[in-house]
């Protein structure tokens, strides 16, 4: 809690970690995207526009709380600690998108093996949507815990 | 040549020479009405069978050329390596994702999808393996 209230914002957090968590938030829009364009709409001219809309409008809301919540998170970070990746950071940025490549490979077999078979248009998209969505936040988490439990690599 | 960077060659290899005459057919032969699922059906098992097959018999060819480096456990440069590789190739097949999909809205079909499905990953895997053999040959 002492870290928390530190006066000049210090959590005791590494700066690349701290962006993982805002990365890993940003990813709490995208249920908007699936709650407005359910599986079931067919893939007609309109609801292609509809869907693609929908994604765009919530892919830069996304990207406007990433560069608006980076800028906040520089300002609040010394600059001695916000330098160049260290070998650490990356062996964990590395190890983040090893292990969301196994998840990603999962979920396009999935999708673009399996799915094309028992399902069609818009269920095939979320779900393809889906499985990016899952790695993301697996590859963000990977990274998070690396930082919370002092991996090296 | 350590071990694991001639499994990268092997796998590299493996899959080009069964997926590359698998997509040139598929190219060849698609018409209005192309033969999927049955015939595309039968060429892509025995393409899967074709990788699986060059790729165990050089891993065997590459292990017999050096029996203790075959058996070395791996270490951490092989680790640190296989992570490098990885990452970069999740950071191409994201965005194959993206144009996978387009071919959802572009209406090709069933045939198409899993067929650029497959290409993706082929290539994802064709850009780790590649990876893997550049890093060892850098030295890192």
């Amino acid at each position: 809690m002492a870290a928390l209230a530190a006066p000049d914002g210090d959590t005791g957090m590494a700066y690349r970690e701290k962006l993982a968590w805002l990365n890993l938030a940003t990813l709490l829009l995208y249920p908007i995207y699936f709650a407005k364009v359910p599986a079931s709409a067919d893939l007609g001219p309109h609801q292609i526009l509809y869907g693609l809309g929908w994604f765009a409008a919530v892919s830069i809301a996304r990207l406007v709380v990433l560069g608006v919540g980076g800028l906040v998170l520089r300002r609040q970070t010394r600059a001695s600690d916000r330098g160049k990746p260290d070998e650490r950071d990356r062996a964990i940025t590395h190890r983040g998108g090893a292990i969301a490549y196994g998840v990603m490979m999962a979920g396009f077999i999935m999708v673009g093996v399996m799915m094309p078979f028992v399902a069609q248009g818009w269920k095939i998209v979320n779900a393809a949507l889906f499985a990016i969505l899952i790695a993301e936040a697996v590859r963000l988490l990977t990274v998070i815990l690396s930082y919370r439990r002092g991996w090296h690599g | 040549m350590p071990f694991q960077e001639k499994i990268a060659w092997v796998s590299m290899v493996g899959i080009a020479v069964a997926f590359g005459p698998y997509f040139a057919l598929l190219a060849a032969y698609s018409g209005p009405k192309p033969a999927f699922p049955f015939y595309s059906g039968v060429l892509l098992v025995a393409t899967t069978l074709l990788t699986i097959v060059v790729v165990t018999i050089g891993s065997i060819g590459a292990a017999l050329t050096n029996l203790k480096d075959a058996n070395r456990p791996e270490d951490e440069r092989d680790r640190i390596i296989a992570r490098r590789a990885s990452a970069i190739a999740y950071a191409v097949l994201t965005p194959l994702l993206f144009f996978v999909l387009a071919s959802v809205f572009l209406g090709f079909g069933t045939a198409a999808l899993a067929n650029a499905v497959l290409g993706a990953i082929v290539l994802a895997e064709i850009v780790r393996c590649a990876t893997q053999v550049r890093l060892y040959r850098k030295g890192a």
